[in-house]
């Protein structure tokens, strides 16, 4: 292959990679930046909005628009029960709000498994076909998923500044005490704010599902990516995650291809630890505490 | 007060009589491994316990462990080198390597730490199964790791090395006890609660962190080479975050609060609950997943921070008492 179409595949190659991380680490971001929960078990989130779109899409046909939307629904819900149940109890003790989901990714994973199986399963694609330009083939499915990530990136963008729900999110992760002075319902909004996580990590599910393929553990890899790219991007920053995607994408694309699997890792785990050592507050993160 | 003392001393009498009288009465092979294995749990619950002490917990305890068991490996199976001596180098191994982390990483809050120690950890043991895969094995790991020996007798049945592993838990079970009664202990328990006010009484966070960080990690290679010579083994997967996050679960479910009851009540606990859970087949590890949840759903604290209080009416009725005596 020649250089410059090496170059291109490589730079498409990263593009979709960036995407899908972007796509997981939207409703991270939402629940570690703002509420400061790590919930590690973002990545079965992600796996369950999968699984809803094999039931509903593959299975029974429903449309793919529809099942979003459900997925998004049911295990919103779902955020919102785990959080009233789980988060709530332990709010401000980081370390046991993440014991414990470490622990719902185990149920999550293993009660997956053995009510629909643990063989993977394929959803086909709803874009089928390819798209010739620059002399190569790009197949329309992935396509399609880099544009929408782009499109909830820039409505989450909008949601966390200038929505009501995003707002008080915000003075809450600045100053709980403060908010709730301020007639902020701590406890609601961060409830919600954890169903609205959870809708969209299930909305990148669904979005990945037939790119990649459904099974109990198909999320736990990219849980660690989405925190990457938060912490890259700066953690609270919409557009940080967006560069942060960016640059995680298509390091690990060249650093795979070029090199090996192994260092594309290394590198994109090296480059966690060197931000968090050395700027903290990431690439595109507002300084404060 | 004397009795409650001498209660002390005669319950840790029978435990340590129990331990060791073990190999006597267990009844089969299989019993002595696990309880072998409990103990190097033992000692990496302690040693993360002390790390974790700063409010620095680590999600790389395993890959420490790691490198103990790599190096251990290497030194007798490269290099001739004795196990007696070749433990102790892998523990400072670990130590050392702990300080490229534990150095830079100071500053670091405790969401922030907990995401760099797995960074590095994942860093670390993608590193072992890629690199000179003619002498580490690549991903199939080292074999042929041999067991210790003093002279002529060498640690080959289950009992000996029952008795080396216990000698081992005992010893660092022991280091700790010290080290948390030092004033060393002390100043990391006052970082760990409350580190700006620590650093307000001039007590200088960064050097008191990478000791307990070094210190812990050094445990945890030590602890490698026990399981490595135990294994005549090394295999990379042994020392993956899973191991780490199980250590991890040791120590919150024993409790917080207690360094040292803590972390043994919960590796003794835990580990026999997950070969109990063993039974379950397929549904042992949603098992552990569901106790763990409902622990620490209802019991944060773990169970050395338990307050067991009277029931309310028992109480009321010893009120009723003193009015009635007045």
């Amino acid at each position: 292959m020649a250089t410059e179409e090496l170059a291109t595949r490589l730079l498409f190659n990263g593009l979709v990679l960036a995407s899908v991380y972007i796509l997981v680490a939207m409703g991270l971001t939402l629940v570690y930046s703002i509420l400061h929960i790590v919930n590690f078990a973002h990545g079965e989130i992600f796996m369950l909005g999968g699984l809803v779109a094999y039931y509903l899409f593959e299975q029974l046909h429903v449309s793919y628009l529809l099942t979003l939307i459900a997925a998004m629904v049911l295990v919103g819900c779902l955020g919102l029960i785990m959080e009233r149940l789980f988060f709530r109890p332990l709010r401000g003790r980081f370390f046991e709000s993440l014991i414990i989901s470490l622990a719902l990714i185990m149920v999550l994973q293993q009660s997956t498994g053995v009510l629909a199986g643990a063989k993977p399963k394929s959803v086909t694609s709803p874009f089928p076909g390819i798209v010739q330009a620059f002399g190569l083939t790009f197949p329309i499915d992935k396509l399609i998923v880099i544009a929408i990530s782009i499109i909830l990136l820039i409505a989450l963008y909008f949601f966390v500044k200038r929505s009501r729900l995003g707002q008080a999110m915000r003075a809450i992760s600045l100053d709980p005490e403060a908010a709730s002075l301020q007639g902020v319902n701590v406890d609601n909004v961060s409830t919600l704010g954890f169903g609205v996580g959870c809708a969209l990590g299930a909305a990148a599910g669904v979005l990945m599902a037939p790119i990649l393929y459904v099974d109990p553990f198909v999320g736990a890899g990219y849980v660690m990516k989405a925190f990457i790219i938060i912490v890259l991007g700066g953690v609270g920053s919409v557009p940080g995650v967006l560069l942060g995607g960016l640059l995680l994408g298509e390091v690990e694309s060249f650093a795979g291809t070029l090199a090996s699997v192994a260092v594309a890792q290394i590198i994109a785990f090296g480059m966690m630890i060197l931000v968090l050592v050395f700027r903290p507050r990431g690439l595109l993160g507002r300084a404060h505490q | 007060m004397v009795s409650t003392n001498r209660n002390k001393l005669i319950a840790c009498a029978v435990v340590g009589l129990l331990m060791v009288l073990f190999p006597v009465y267990a009844s089969s092979p299989y019993y002595l491994y696990v309880v072998t294995l409990l103990y190097i749990n033992v000692i990496l619950a302690v040693s993360l316990a002390l790390l974790g002490r700063t409010g620095q917990w680590s999600f790389a305890h395993a890959a420490f462990m790691g490198i103990g068991a790599y190096s251990s490996a290497l030194l007798t199976t490269q290099a001739g080198v004795s196990f007696w001596l070749a433990l102790p180098i892998a523990g400072v191994m670990a130590g050392i390597v702990s300080i490229a982390i534990g150095y830079p990483a100071i500053r670091l809050k405790g969401t922030q730490f907990i995401l760099a120690s797995f960074a590095f950890g994942a860093i670390v043991m993608q590193i072992f199964p890629n690199i000179r895969t003619d002498i580490l094995g690549g991903f199939s790991g080292m074999i042929g790791v041999p067991r210790p020996s003093i002279g002529r007798f060498e640690f080959n049945s289950p009992a000996s090395y029952y008795y080396l592993l216990l000698v081992a838990m005992l010893f660092t079970v022991f280091v700790m006890h010290r080290i948390h009664r030092s004033r060393f202990g002390m100043v990391l328990r006052a970082i760990g609660e409350k580190d700006s006010l620590a650093e307000s009484v001039g007590i200088n966070i960064a050097r008191y962190r990478v000791l307990a960080f070094a210190i812990g990690c050094f445990f945890a290679g030590m602890a490698g080479s026990l399981f490595a010579h135990f294994n005549r083994s090394v295999l990379p997967t042994d020392y993956l975050y899973m191991v780490s996050f199980y250590v991890l679960v040791y120590v919150v479910v024993g409790g917080l609060g207690t360094p040292i009851a803590g972390p043994i009540i919960g590796a003794a606990l835990l580990f026999s609950l997950v070969q109990f859970l063993g039974k379950l087949g397929p549904y042992e590890v949603l098992g552990y997943g569901l106790v763990l949840l409902v622990v620490m759903r209802f019991m944060p604290r773990g169970i050395t921070g338990l307050r067991i209080s009277r029931p309310r009416f028992l109480k009321e009725k010893q009120g009723a008492k003193v009015h009635a005596a007045t």
